[in-house]
């Protein structure tokens, strides 16, 4: 590894890892002793944590060569295409067509965050570094992806369950965009949330695990929370800019152009 | 075919149940319509021939001096014999099964029409086809000649107002509620608050009720809120499904009342789908029973063909 990127920080050996590993053991023995039935699930997910964590830092090694740049435009689809399917899988309605609404709106809300923050606010040479781009493009989709997700869940929600409600404003004159306002300012609320709520008590209640990370890299705190702030900034703009892109983006595909709720298009997903 | 009343002069307009000289046109089959140009009867008339003036010629029947009397927002005959609200030929497909087809309507100024059929068999769809919360299958429908895409759907709908069965109340005031609709865009009146006081009171209900929670209100009083929403942005055809199942026979009386002065003294014109055929006959002009138009079961399923 290069020395950039150990400044500081205490290497760990491979015996460090198994003394962490320990600590799952206290988990597992604790379940079998309990009869909690979560040791092999546990297990599976100790082994995942390692083995998937393990590929990243070496797909990341690779790709921070600068003889590989243009391998950052795959990574980058892949990242957005994975968080949109799973912001979509995780709200329990859906309809044809969801998937690319997110896609496209993670494409526009997120990316073009995270490009502004590398290029402008951090200033990276080149704005495409992916050392900066990759990790920062993936807290803010990890961010992004639950306030979509929150979102479209509840616009799905009020949409089916208040279908009497949209429709009598409809049925009273009421254009789509009168009618689906309620539905649309709920939803947007809805998947601000989470993220207004961890700005309340950043630092308070948790200290977030970049910061923390940096911190144990050896790095000026001070240094630090400026970085934390701008990634809270980050996260908050593109979680409210797909919020309000995936509801505006639902809305048009919801509401047809005769003013209508096209409510067969809303499917139940199986669970 | 065409029928005409054979009536004297019209009787006084509070003891009479309709306005008498209403022209009241419905052809309940599109295609058999054009085929006899000079007009068909296909309506049920269960009125006796007493209020029901039916007619698919071109010329309109000039409305007798008293009736202007009683209506003077009507400015002349040409205006009034235009219909309201014409539906032709229309089917209805909820779900790509068909359920009825070549329903046609023509709906003149201050009149009332029932709908009554067996339940099930798309009352309420064809109210919800008329008011274009859902598309029809084929057909169409036009208000005073044209088309709710030119007009614009709100619009269209503000004029031609559903009123659904179950009455849908916002988690607020009654009051609220009834204000609600004001701030639609294509809603251009002021909010006449004594008006509404008014008419909640000829409902049966108290101004007092205006700042309850409408929600905390009985079915059958929000059924009757649900009713006054709908009247006070002036419609000029309400589409009323089941208008009254809600309620008490003493409140049943009361609605029927309003409907009847709505349309007579303002000139409004009302869809009323209902599963009591004597409501029907009580309240309306004419009747369009739905059971010669539903397509049964085994032609939806293509066993037998249409």
């Amino acid at each position: 590894m290069p020395d950039t990127f150990s400044s500081g920080a205490i290497p760990l050996s491979v015996f460090d890892l198994f003394v962490a590993a320990g600590l799952v053991l206290v988990a597992g023995s604790i379940s079998l002793l309990f009869r909690l039935g979560l040791e092999r699930r546990l297990a599976l997910a100790s082994v995942r944590t390692v083995a998937q964590l393990l590929l990243v830092g070496y797909v990341l090694q690779w790709v921070f060569d600068p003889a590989h740049v243009l391998m950052i435009i795959p990574i980058v689809v892949v990242m957005v295409a994975v968080a949109s399917r799973s912001a979509v899988v995780r709200a329990s309605r859906s309809f044809a067509g969801v998937t690319w609404r997110a896609f496209g709106t993670l494409v526009l809300t997120s990316l073009i965050t995270t490009v502004i923050v590398t290029g402008i606010v951090i200033g990276a040479e080149p704005w495409y570094g992916p050392q900066y781009l990759i990790p920062l493009l993936g807290m803010v989709l990890g961010n992004s992806l639950n306030g979509i997700s929150l979102c479209l869940d509840s616009l799905l929600e009020y949409l089916s369950q208040r279908r009497d409600e949209v429709e009598m404003h409809l049925s009273l004159g009421a254009s789509r965009w009168e009618a689906a306002r309620d539905a649309l300012r709920d939803a947007v609320r809805r998947g601000m949330i989470p993220i207004i709520n961890s700005m309340m008590v950043v630092g308070i209640v948790a200290l977030p695990g970049m910061m923390t990370g940096q911190i144990l890299q050896g790095a000026d705190p001070l240094q630090a929370v400026k970085y934390q702030i701008v990634v809270m900034f980050m996260i908050a703009g593109a979680t409210s800019a797909g919020c309000i892109g995936i509801a505006l983006l639902s809305y048009r595909r919801l509401f047809t152009r005769r003013h209508q709720l096209n409510f067969s298009a809303i499917a139940k997903r199986s669970v | 075919m065409a029928v005409q009343s054979r009536h004297g002069p019209p009787p006084p307009p509070e003891s009479s149940p309709c306005p008498v000289s209403a022209v009241f046109t419905i052809a309940t089959s599109g295609r058999r319509r054009r085929r006899e140009p000079s007009g068909s009867l296909q309506g049920v008339d269960r009125t006796g021939g007493r209020v029901l003036t039916t007619d698919t010629g071109a010329r309109p029947i000039p409305h007798p001096p008293s009736w202007r009397r009683m209506r003077p927002m009507i400015a002349d005959d040409r205006e009034e014999a235009l219909p309201v609200l014409k539906v032709s030929d229309l089917a209805i497909a909820p779900g790509d099964a068909p359920v009825l087809k070549d329903i046609s309507i023509t709906l003149q100024r201050g009149t009332l029409l029932a709908i009554v059929g067996p339940s099930g068999c798309g009352k309420t769809s064809l109210l919800r086809t008329i008011a274009g919360l859902d598309d029809a299958a084929a057909g169409e429908v036009r208000l005073h000649d044209r088309s709710p895409d030119d007009i614009g759907w709100p619009a269209y709908r503000r004029v031609v107002t559903l009123v659904q069965q179950q009455p849908v109340m916002l988690d607020d005031t009654v009051l609220e509620n009834l204000v609600r609709p004001f701030r639609h865009r294509s809603v251009s009146l002021p909010f006449d608050r004594r008006l509404a006081i008014d008419l909640l009171e000829t409902l049966g209900l108290t101004e007092r009720c205006l700042g309850q929670r409408a929600r905390t209100l009985s079915v059958g009083e929000q059924q009757r809120v649900a009713l006054l929403r709908a009247i006070l942005i002036e419609p000029e055809v309400l589409l009323l499904d089941e208008p009254t199942s809600a309620l008490d026979e003493e409140s049943q009386v009361i609605i029927e009342q309003v409907l009847r002065l709505q349309v007579r003294r303002h000139g409004r014109s009302a869809i009323v789908v209902t599963h009591d055929r004597r409501q029907a006959d009580r309240l309306c002009d004419a009747q369009l029973d739905l059971q010669p138009h539903v397509i049964q079961y085994a032609q939806r399923r293509g066993v037998v063909d249409a």
